[in-house]
């Protein structure tokens, strides 16, 4: 018999630290598809993920938790709710030297609607600690506004630790 | 019956306890409502629960009905079960009574029941720790700082001293970040407070600049012991405004829960610790935390809106799968 499998979902843009956030918890290396970037991106760092993360993590029972990240730049966009389907929730990741990472948030929030309304979402901030970053009570702000109280997270995608607790909140978002 | 040391649905006097519902006919449905409304006047106040039975103090179930024996089967260990059977039945946390129960019979049991769980919950309810807090604690201190944009000096003699600024919202320490965290559980004696004097400026130098949040989150859970802020109750709705940044504070695994049942509807501390099943001391602690830094406001008059329906219990099982998995190292 098969294992039962389930997924959970990594977004952000490009450098968020998808992939690094799903290495730092997976059981297995996250298998990627990164290539050279040839657009904007180049900026940001040298490859850039174009059709998924994958790894997983495995559980006593044998049950493999499938831990996919979605490509950042937008016109992959077409593969997010491709990705999306059938997850368990939606780990969104910000990276907080963005110009504008408020308005990143709200893009993806509003681009997984769907999926958090029927799942949940959690939000990690990367980059927190890099200079004239936007501070954390901005995000707060404006998910106060649009009446989403949804767990924002200061993360150093690198520390196994920030993620766990990142993944434990939207356990408890999801009723655990 | 001797409620089990785990269980963890006792109420205080006075205070509401939930009870939930499965499996029973129109007659024992009616014979229990009309009890429940009997015990209100007793001030052995019951309500139902309509949604996540498994958050209810007390279960009364039908064993002789599919529903009655699936929540049976769906139930916690420590949650308390009155079961209605044709036969005796002997259980963990179970009473069994045989069918037919009526009015009288109900009101006899669960007015019993609310005793042993009030009483029990009496003593849980006395301070969960012992009280680290001084008279004067580091909380209240931090708090009063915040509060009137105050400015303060916290000082352990021979050690280093913290300067408070309650209008910037930081803390200049000499004090390394450890010894500044001893600071919150130290006896009365061990460090004063007083006004910086004219002129008196922070320390430079060698020092650690911390977010007052910070130090004021990591104060109220070392120093609530369990005990409300003055001036608060826990039958005021509350509201969780924003998620504390739980990657940069010390937190207990329950303070999730808290968060998650705070984020989804507005809830009275009592009402909050009973559809969670984490303990009131817990509970009261992370309500100080959260409110010292400003994440909780008193809902005004708005009513707990109903819980959402819980997950199916396959989905539960996987969720507590993959948390044990990724288990927290604090």
């Amino acid at each position: 018999m098969l294992a039962a499998t389930e997924k959970i979902i990594f977004t952000g843009p490009v450098g968020a630290g998808k992939t690094t956030a799903i290495g730092a918890i997976a059981d297995t290396p996250p298998v990627g598809t990164d290539v050279p970037c040839t657009d904007g991106a180049w900026a940001l760092k040298s490859t850039t993920t174009v059709a998924m993360d994958y790894a997983y993590l495995l559980l006593d029972d044998g049950t493999r938790v499938h831990l996919y990240g979605t490509p950042g730049q937008e016109r992959f966009d077409f593969m997010w709710s491709i990705l999306a389907r059938g997850g368990i929730g939606l780990v969104l990741l910000v990276n907080c030297d963005h110009p504008d990472p408020v308005a990143q948030m709200e893009f993806y929030l509003d681009a997984f609607a769907d999926f958090i309304r029927e799942t949940g979402v959690v939000i990690g901030l990367t980059r927190s600690d890099l200079a004239a970053t936007v501070p954390l009570e901005a995000f707060q702000a404006r998910l106060l506004e649009r009446n989403q109280v949804v767990p924002v997270f200061e993360i150093d995608a690198r520390n196994p630790e920030d993620v766990k607790v990142l993944i434990h909140a939207l356990l408890a978002v999801l009723g655990h | 019956m001797a409620l089990s040391p785990d269980n963890e649905h006792s109420v205080p006097h006075g205070h509401t306890l939930y009870l939930a519902v499965a499996g029973l006919g129109d007659q024992d449905r009616l014979a229990l409502t009309t009890a429940v409304k009997l015990l209100a006047h007793d001030g052995k106040p019951f309500a139902l629960l309509e949604a996540q039975p498994r958050r209810a103090h007390l279960l009364v179930l039908d064993a002789d009905h599919r529903e009655g024996r699936e929540a049976l089967a769906a139930a916690r260990p420590g949650q308390v079960k009155l079961l209605l059977a044709a036969e005796a039945r002997i259980g963990r946390n179970l009473i069994a009574v045989r069918k037919p129960v009526d009015i009288g019979r109900f009101r006899d049991l669960l007015g019993r029941l609310y005793e042993k769980m009030a009483a029990q919950l009496s003593r849980q309810d006395a301070p969960a720790r012992p009280a680290a807090a001084t008279p004067v604690d580091v909380f209240r201190t931090l708090l009063d700082a915040r509060h009137q944009r105050r400015r303060l000096v916290l000082e352990v003699a021979g050690a280093g001293s913290a300067w408070i600024d309650g209008e910037a919202g930081s803390v200049t320490s000499t004090l390394d970040t450890a010894a500044l965290h001893r600071l919150l559980t130290r006896p009365a004696g061990a460090f004063t407070v007083r006004e910086p004097a004219p002129g008196e400026r922070a320390p430079a130098g060698e020092v650690q600049v911390t977010s007052l949040s910070t130090l004021l989150w990591d104060a109220a859970l070392a120093c609530s012991g369990g005990r409300l802020l003055p001036g608060h109750d826990t039958e005021t709705p509350v509201r969780l405004k924003a998620w504390p940044n739980f990657t940069r504070h010390a937190f207990h695994p329950d303070h999730l829960k808290l968060a998650a049942a705070l984020a989804r509807a507005p809830h009275t501390l009592a009402g909050l610790a009973a559809a969670t099943g984490v303990p009131l001391a817990t509970t009261i602690d992370f309500h100080n935390a959260a409110f010292a830094v400003g994440l909780l406001e008193r809902a005004g008059d708005d009513a707990p809106a109903a819980a959402p329906p819980a997950p199916p219990p396959s989905r539960r099982g996987l969720l507590a799968r993959i948390a044990r998995r990724l288990s927290l190292r604090r």
